[in-house]
């Protein structure tokens, strides 16, 4: 080998060395960088048909908050948990009312007649429609996490996620009883509750309705917690419920269809009392990546008002 | 720091408002809030940072389903790392090859246990530690703990960094010969080593310096550690790497072929910090082991260019305007300082590129649309973390006004390496004999096997 | 005579020179034992900084990644219906393959009780993908996630997937407490 081949080789290996340096360094450029190849993709359940969104966002509300609990409507009112506080607001967002809180509420429900029911982690206090306590529950244990409260004429149901049942009380804070949640007689376990999400409410016609979770699945019960019926939908697809935990959130419309929130995919919708997908309120791509179901209710028009946890807003939903 | 202070005031807040909770318990739980008191929304700001922790891990502890079957949940397993006292056998070892170098080099003078010893070295630091940490890389980590607070060195790191400067202080390089696998690796593959005509030896000589010089630049900014990134010969020692490392690598090798260590020469910072130390050190080592009998039979067998020949008788006469040369020169170097420390610090900008977070900024500057539109895998990652534009030019800044700094010192450093080399080539010194260049010699022996002088 | 006085002159400026060098490097010693990591730094991921943007299994310096993704069991709901294990369009729930979300099969159902199913990952065919960590952290309660592996970590002084993670989460952690499996520890880094 002569000096000049030796030179010309060495040239070129130098010149190799210079390119994989250019190389690696654009190459980790951030317009350089390659996509996620093993991206976990939702995006055609994403895509909601125009035709079935029935609804159309009308207000959003911006809260200035740092963290958002519950809401609930009565009579033009919006009542909102927020912070330590409960705020009373009407439909454009003003202030009426403002009232502090002693410990971290975790969710609220109105009556017809206007009585509030505040949930707590394991207790719940009830006042009358001119904010004095009535009542103070029983404390249930730490493991309890109550997620949902509804009433009655003269019961209170109260979600405890924590401990996979729900628990009943009458007017005066004392509990009267459980429901296990058997949706089989031979099947031992009861509601399948893998997070805290767990959802009740009773309807126009006080019918008890409460989601079992782990099934995609929605539950009447006698108000004395039994059985009565179910219907469950489970489907990434728009027309059933998709991951574990879900809806996470429902309410019911003045005319019994069911509102149902989820997450994961979070999307908003109208269920008929049968099961049926009536219409969309709120397609998935109406929120961010990653949030948190949003909590809703409904005034006396079938407007939804939903609760978005993350964006800090009350957005309301109206028929279009 | 401010951050932890919130949080500690935040817990007294949160006590303040317990006590105030119980004493008020049951009596009046809805009290009306007057919203204009100022002092009662901080504390409520306050009390609704903890919940949000609270209710966090509260989340996180939801109680797990009731078996029946009596299914016992599994523990996540934790494999444990390599345990911290491997890491001193490791400076141990280190220490104990660099003793044995020298009782090689000094005493028995024998190329043949420099050689066996230095094959140990490839394999243990190199293919059994798989070439982390390694004395070149440190340098890297012991910049980052001096310019971040957050950042500390382990002993074990720093006794890699410090253990082979200080033993060449006193004995040469012998770190180079026998210890570092990254030389090892290129010692052994030496087959035809051509002479490298003196002018490019001394331009790409200059290499070593710019490349510490953006590394320690790199590292101090929190950027990046170059050294670690383009080590050529990480991929080897792991036979795992991207292909491109493994690229490098063989090209390196394939150089080495002919051009003896090339990365030890003409690209190892650390060589930087060994060759001036090792000028000065105590005691080096000698071609013969008494006196030189002018055979001249060591001359070729350095494949490094590293064995000084007697001055020439001649250029003694010129050493009058020598010396007017060499004070010359050496009232240049602030100049070179000053113009290199300007040019380099033009191109700051161009160097903070390399930094992740003044590039994002500089690009989402330039095309705003890109935060809304772009799928990029970045860009979305900023979008969903809820920082605004603003607050990601502020640290941008940041960053860039150390770049600022960093590359004024590094242009000012760049300046006086190439005002003393300028002024060094008027420096004249008599040499009679043929002697190893305390700055170059890598301490690897051969030289010793040709000199016919005996012991 | 001059000789030896030129001699010993050199030796001066040598001896002041070696000097120096010997207080500046203990000067660099002495400036990094006053702050001194007593233990040490290991890398590991924060699952609350993470994005699962899938760069862990692509840019780590072993093939396969150090990176594995861990099950929290603490948090796991036990679901039938896996948000991590099952492909959103899964039409059945069951073990066969073109049901199963991860692309190289590394989790495994085994059947407990009606309605419980434990999941484990198989960390030999895991490659830290974090495909099935999104799965579980949108549709579940996040018990999936990923860390390193230090019995596979090769701890190398930078670690190559923290200079490409877009969200900073890899994160140096005390050798002590080298791992951040979710449940032990909250966001906020506390217990």
């Amino acid at each position: 080998m002569n000096k000049r081949l030796i030179s010309i080789f060495l040239g070129l290996l130098v010149l190799i060395i210079v390119v994989v340096l250019v190389l690696d360094f654009s190459s980790t450029k951030i317009e350089n960088r390659n996509a996620n190849p093993y991206e976990f993709n939702v995006d055609e359940f994403e895509k909601v048909d125009a035709e079935l969104i029935h609804y159309r966002e009308s207000k959003q509300i911006k809260l200035d908050a740092e963290t958002l609990h519950g809401i609930a409507y009565h009579h033009g009112l919006i009542y909102l948990l927020q912070d330590s506080l409960l705020k009373i607001i009407d439909l454009d967002g003003h202030l009426i009312n403002s009232f502090e809180l002693n410990d971290e509420a975790r969710t609220i429900t109105v009556s017809k007649e206007g009585k509030i029911l505040i949930a707590f982690k394991n207790y719940f206090d009830f006042y009358a429609d001119d904010f004095t306590l009535l009542a103070e529950s029983e404390h249930e244990n730490d493991t309890s996490i109550f997620t949902s409260i509804a009433l009655t004429a003269n019961s209170i149901f109260v979600a405890d996620a924590g401990n996979r049942r729900v628990i009943m009380y009458d007017e005066s804070g004392k509990k009267t009883g459980e429901i296990g949640g058997e949706t089989e007689k031979d099947s031992k376990h009861g509601f399948i509750i893998p997070s805290a999400y767990f959802d009740l409410a009773i309807n126009n016609s006080g019918e008890l309705w409460v989601v079992n979770p782990g099934k995609h699945q929605f539950q009447q019960y006698s108000l004395d917690g039994r059985l009565l019926g179910y219907w469950e939908k489970s489907s990434m697809k728009i027309d059933g419920f998709s991951g574990c935990c879900n809806p996470a959130h429902f309410c019911f419309l003045p005319n019994g269809d069911f509102v149902t929130s989820e997450k994961g995919m979070i999307r908003i919708k109208v269920h008929s009392p049968s099961g049926d997908l009536k219409s969309v309120v709120a397609p998935p791509s109406k929120f961010p990546e990653g949030i948190h179901a949003p909590d809703m209710c409904a005034d006396e028009d079938g407007n939804i008002i939903a609760l978005d946890f993350d964006l800090k807003m009350i957005r309301i939903f109206n028929l279009k | 720091m401010e951050m932890r202070k919130e949080k500690e005031i935040s817990n007294i807040q949160y006590s303040v408002l317990n006590d105030e909770e119980k004493s008020s318990a049951g009596s009046n739980p809805l009290t009306h809030s007057m919203l204009n008191v100022h002092y009662l929304s901080f504390i409520i700001f306050f009390f609704l940072f903890l919940i949000s922790i609270t209710s966090f891990s509260q989340q996180q502890r939801f109680p797990k389903p009731e078996f029946d079957t009596g299914y016992e949940q599994p523990n996540t397993t934790t494999p444990e790392p390599r345990a911290l006292a491997l890491e001193f056998i490791d400076v141990f070892i280190l220490m104990s090859v660099m003793a044995l170098a020298a009782w090689f080099v000094f005493k028995s003078r024998s190329r043949r246990g420099i050689l066996f010893l230095s094959i140990f070295s490839l394999a243990y630091f190199g293919f059994y530690r798989e070439g982390c940490i390694c004395s070149i890389g440190s340098i890297q980590n012991i910049a980052l703990s001096f310019f971040d607070p957050a950042y500390s060195v382990s002993l074990p790191t720093l006794a890699f960094f410090i253990l082979p400067l200080l033993v060449t202080l006193f004995f040469g390089r012998l770190f180079c010969g026998s210890a570092c696998p990254l030389g090892v690796i290129q010692d052994l593959v030496i087959i035809k080593p051509i002479e490298i005509p003196r002018w490019l030896q001394k331009s790409l000589g200059l290499f070593p310096y710019i490349y510490l010089g953006i590394a320690v630049l790199y590292a101090a900014t929190g950027t990046d550690f170059i050294i670690c990134r383009f080590d050529p010969f990480v991929g080897i020692f792991r036979m795992s790497a991207e292909f491109h490392i493994i690229v490098l690598g063989i090209a390196f090798l394939l150089i080495g072929l002919f051009v003896a260590r090339p990365y030890c020469r003409f690209v190892c910072p650390y060589s930087v910090l060994l060759n001036w130390v090792s000028r000065f050190s105590w005691k080096h080592l000698s071609i013969t082991p008494s006196k030189c009998i002018q055979c001249k039979l060591c001359t070729n067998s350095c494949p490094f260019d590293a064995i000084d020949f007697p001055t020439d008788e001649k250029l003694k006469l010129n050493s009058k305007s020598n010396q007017r040369d060499f004070a010359l020169y050496a009232l240049l170097v602030p100049v070179w300082m000053i113009v290199f420390g300007f040019a380099v610090s033009r191109a700051h900008s161009f160097l903070a590129q390399a930094n992740s977070t003044v590039y994002l900024a500089e690009l989402l500057i330039e095309q705003p649309e890109l935060i809304s539109e772009s799928d990029n895998l970045d860009i979305e990652t900023f979008r969903s973390s809820g920082k605004t534009l603003d607050q990601l030019v502020e640290e941008a800044r940041v960053i860039q006004h150390e770049f600022y700094t960093g590359s004024w010192i590094l242009g000012i450093f760049l300046g006086l390496v190439i005002g003393v080399l300028l002024m060094n080539q008027f420096r004249f010194r008599k040499r009679k004999d043929y002697e190893a260049n305390k700055a170059d010699c890598l301490s690897c022996g051969r030289c010793m096997d040709y000199c016919p002088v005996p012991k | 005579m001059s000789e030896t006085k030129k001699h010993t002159r050199r030796d001066f400026v040598r001896m002041g020179a070696r000097a120096s060098i010997g207080f500046a490097l203990a000067g660099v010693a002495g400036f990094s034992l006053v702050d001194l990591n007593k233990e040490k730094y290991v890398w590991q991921i924060d699952p609350f900084k993470c994005t699962q943007c899938g760069r862990c299994a692509d840019h780590c310096v072993l093939k396969p990644s150090a990176v594995k993704c861990v099950h929290a069991f603490a948090l796991c709901g036990y679901c039938d219906l896996c948000g991590g294990y099952l492909k959103p369009e899964a039409k059945e729930r069951t073990t066969a393959a073109e049901n199963q979300l991860c692309p190289t099969a590394a989790i495994q159902r085994k059947y407990i009780e009606d309605p419980y199913f434990e999941y484990v990952i198989d960390e030999a065919l895991c490659i830290g993908c974090a495909k099935c960590v999104k799965g579980c952290g949108s549709f579940g309660n996040g018990s999936l996630h990923l860390q390193i592996r230090h019995d596979l970590c090769d701890d190398c002084n930078e670690c190559a997937i923290a200079r490409v993670c877009p969200s900073d989460a890899i994160v140096r952690v005390s050798i002590d407490e080298p791992y951040m499996i979710k449940g032990n520890f909250s966001k906020d880094g506390n217990a």
